[in-house]
């Protein structure tokens, strides 16, 4: 069983490094192909190559906020390349047009702001809840203490009240006829 | 008048005018008309009245406490109304002024005549033979005939308790002999030999054969006119009924009236298996009697045996020696000079052999006890129709309630200990299994009995013990708890009422747990209450379980006669079982329970009341439920915790991003498909 579990692991890595190898072979040919679009690109998403360094949490949802509006505000200079003569002269006219860096860099500022905000909202939200909740606990904490006594809470030894010896005490289903 | 009757009889225990006593709202008995020549000692003879036909002759006689009569024998005579005696018209407990308790009264109808003898002493005239046979003889012969078929017994056959129907030329109907015990207060004169061996008390119901002997008896001192031996001893009358037969000494060396001869020697033989019959008295009296000659068994010895200082010449007077110094007699059985004389001095080869295999099987090797078993089954081979003889104590088999019951009354803890070593250790069962092997098939029923008093007896706890067998062996014997004494409870029904009473009066039972009332309840409930007597064996006295157990038994009653509820009673019994209620873990259901209990005290239900703390659906439901609300409150706990923890901040903040993350990529990829789409 071992062996059955190990052999697929092994191809699957040898299928990695020729799947990572075709990827690489396709993105230079892809770089070579649309050099103009990867130009806006590789300059539009600078704020994202920024936020995915120097984000330090776990999952890098900094990166993730801030990649997602950077890509709203390039894509409308990428569908006038596009639409245009998609050379490198229309590139560099895009790339060098303070209103492009303007939409990139505001965007991703709105990125930032999402990710600086919107956690603590969401987070002060869940707090309350779980407050409201863990009170409403307590609540029935009470009744079940006031139900069946301070010993379910395991503080008290449970054990015959009034010093009575209750064993053997006969039980009937019904009348005892 | 029968309404204020009826109402005085309700409201004052039976009294009317602070004197007469009422019974069943149908009898008047007058506490200030005794009537001496019709009492008998242990019942007082008083004039009663009934109350719808006050002209009718009737008297009472009420039971001295302490003084059990014998109800199953007048349950059978109520409708015997063929029978020549006098029959019971009535009975039951009443509150007697004179004691200040309640006693038994039984009601009778007076008999024309007097008794035949006012005493045994007195001298009177000599009866005619044919009156005897005709007026005395063929009546009896009637009258024992029907108590034979349903099973009872007289055994008060005696001159003064016969009676005349008329001044002259009427019969003679036996007198009362439910009133007492059997044989209470009967003299030794009327009782054979092997039970004129055996204290009053103990001599039980006897058999027909024992009223037939009576009857011999009576016969020859009514032909006589007296009673030759009524001044003997009874050591010396029992000692000379050994020696020469219970005819040659009741005789008392006179003259026998002719024509009662041959009746009278047959009644009176010694041998149960020689004595007449009624069967031979009745072809005798037809003139058709046909007895072949059965063989007479010989308790002679061939030479004499010293025992205390005496010589024996015969086995049962011996066995009877042996029965009442026991620890000396087995002593002597086993030294080599009772070898010796076994024999040369019996000449009975098989009792030899009998009496060899019992000493040489007992080793003396188990103190007291052995001595004592070895005596009882010496005594039961040498005398067979004898008496049971254990540690001095010497009981009929069918005796052995009257003893004990007399025992308890008295106080006797000797008696009463011995009766229950007698039971417990088998040794009653294996002297009946002893005499089953020598022919006597009729005690198998009585061995059986044994069988099951000795379970009862291995057990310790109320309802069993000495106790049941008390309540076993005397079905009418009425309840002997300290608490309903005075109220004499003879029957099951009148349980309840008598503990309401006295809770009513005094507030409380002082003890719930009575032993005398378990067993009383446990012997004469129908059905089964093994499981509440299990509940008051296994546990200590003062325990709710116990008290709950005995609550069970006091249902069962309530359960048996439904229209009797008790809520005096139940008061009480729900402040003794409040603390049943923390049994229950669940408060509001504690409550609940506490508000039926309440419920219950003003109702008097006690079936409902024990059926409320022993209802084990509710129990396992309380656990259960008691076990969910320990897992919801570990759960809750735990989920108040995650709560508050800091992991639980870090996962809304991490929520928050996620949020943030899928907002952002939502804008990306809408925006994306806008612009290229448009």
């Amino acid at each position: 069983m071992a062996k059955r579990n190990k052999a697929p692991r092994a191809g699957g890595k040898r299928i990695g490094k020729s799947t990572a190898l075709m990827f690489v072979c396709g993105g230079i040919a892809f770089v070579i192909a649309a050099l103009p679009s990867v130009v806006i690109l590789a300059v539009g998403m600078i704020p994202t190559i920024v936020a995915y360094i120097i984000d330090l949490t776990p999952g890098r949802y900094a990166a993730r906020c801030v990649a997602g509006l950077n890509i709203a505000g390039v894509v409308p200079f990428l569908n006038r390349l596009w639409t245009s003569t998609n050379d490198m002269a229309a590139a560099i006219d895009i790339v060098t047009d303070v209103y492009a860096w303007l939409a990139f860099y505001a965007a991703s500022g709105v990125g930032w702001l999402l990710f600086s905000s919107l956690p603590s909202i969401v987070a002060s939200f869940k707090t309350y809840s779980a407050r409201r909740h863990a009170n409403a606990l307590r609540g029935r904490l009470e009744e079940l203490r006031e139900e069946w006594g301070e010993e379910i809470s395991g503080s008290s030894p449970e054990g015959l009240r009034e010093g009575e010896d209750n064993s053997g005490i006969p039980e009937t289903d019904a009348a005892p006829a | 008048m029968n309404a204020q009757l009826a109402e005085a009889a309700v409201a004052g225990e039976g009294r009317e005018d602070g004197s007469d006593v009422i019974l069943d709202e149908k009898y008047r008995i007058i506490p200030s008309s005794p009537l001496v020549d019709l009492g008998t000692p242990g019942a007082k003879a008083y004039v009663a009245r009934n109350l719808k036909n006050p002209g009718e002759p009737l008297f009472a006689r009420i039971c001295e406490p302490g003084v059990f009569p014998r109800v199953e024998v007048m349950v059978q005579l109520k409708n015997l109304r063929e029978a020549s005696a006098i029959i019971p018209e009535g009975w039951g407990p009443v509150f007697w002024p004179v004691t200040g308790q309640r006693c038994f009264a039984i009601i009778f109808r007076r008999p024309e005549g007097g008794p035949v003898m006012p005493s045994l002493s007195s001298r009177n005239p000599k009866i005619d033979s044919e009156k005897i046979l005709k007026s005395l003889l063929a009546p009896a012969l009637t009258t024992l005939t029907l108590f034979e078929r349903r099973k009872i017994t007289h055994r008060t056959i005696r001159p003064d308790n016969i009676f005349s129907t008329g001044p002259a030329g009427g019969n003679y109907i036996f007198g009362d002999c439910v009133s007492v015990p059997p044989s209470w207060g009967q003299s030794t004169i009327f009782e054979t030999i092997e039970s004129s061996m055996t204290p009053a008390v103990g001599r039980g119901k006897g058999t027909i054969a024992d009223d037939i002997y009576a009857l011999g008896a009576t016969m020859l001192f009514m032909g006589l006119g007296h009673c030759p031996v009524a001044g003997m001893s009874d050591r010396d009358l029992l000692a000379a009924k050994v020696e020469n037969g219970s005819f040659v000494t009741l005789l008392g060396g006179e003259v026998i009236p002719g024509g009662l001869r041959e009746p009278i020697r047959g009644m009176l033989s010694d041998d149960p298996i020689d004595r007449w019959t009624l069967d031979d008295l009745f072809h005798w009296s037809s003139g058709t009697l046909r007895r072949s000659a059965r063989p007479l068994r010989d308790y002679r010895t061939y030479r004499p045996v010293k025992f205390r200082n005496r010589e024996y010449r015969n086995t049962r007077m011996l066995a009877h020696a042996y029965g009442i110094h026991w620890k000396e007699a087995a002593k002597q059985l086993r030294s080599k000079e009772f070898d010796t004389w076994l024999h040369r001095g019996l000449t009975d080869a098989d009792l030899v052999e009998v009496l060899e295999d019992i000493i040489s099987g007992s080793t003396g090797s188990d103190g007291d006890i052995g001595d004592a078993k070895l005596v009882t089954r010496i005594c039961s081979a040498m005398d067979p129709e004898g008496p049971l003889k254990y540690k001095g104590l010497t009981v009929m088999p069918d005796g052995m309630g009257y003893a004990l019951s007399a025992a308890v009354e008295d106080g006797n803890k000797e008696t009463v200990n011995l009766v229950t070593e007698l039971i417990q250790k088998g040794i009653a069962s294996d002297w009946f299994q002893q005499k089953i092997v020598l022919g006597r098939t009729d005690l198998t029923l009585e061995a059986k009995t044994f069988k099951t008093l000795q379970q009862f007896v291995r057990h310790a706890g109320p309802g069993y013990g000495v106790e049941r067998v008390l309540y076993e062996l005397n079905p009418f014997l009425p309840c002997r708890s300290k608490a309903v004494t005075s109220a004499y409870v003879y029957s099951l029904r009148d349980l309840l009422p008598a503990l309401e009473k006295v809770v009513q009066e005094k507030g409380s039972l002082g003890k719930l747990i009575d032993r005398h009332i378990a067993a009383f309840i446990a012997s004469r409930i129908k059905g089964s209450v093994d499981n509440q007597l299990v509940a008051l064996e296994n546990t200590t006295g003062v325990s709710v379980a116990a008290k709950i157990g005995m609550t069970g038994l006091l249902a069962k009653v309530q359960n048996e006669y439904q229209h009797q509820m008790t809520p005096h009673l139940a008061a009480w019994l729900v402040e003794e079982l409040r603390p049943a209620i923390a049994r229950y873990h669940s408060k509001s259901l504690r409550k609940r329970i506490s508000e039926k209990m309440d419920e219950i005290a003003i109702s008097g239900n006690l079936i409902e009341l024990y059926q409320t703390l022993s209802n084990k659906n509710v129990a396992a439901k309380d656990e259960k439920a008691q076990g969910r609300a320990k897992r919801e409150y570990t759960d809750s706990m735990r989920e108040i915790k995650r709560l508050e923890s800091e992991e639980f901040q870090f996962e809304a903040k991490r929520t928050g991003w996620r949020i943030a993350a899928g907002i952002s990529l939502v804008i990306g990829t809408v925006t994306t498909i806008g612009v290229f789409s448009w």
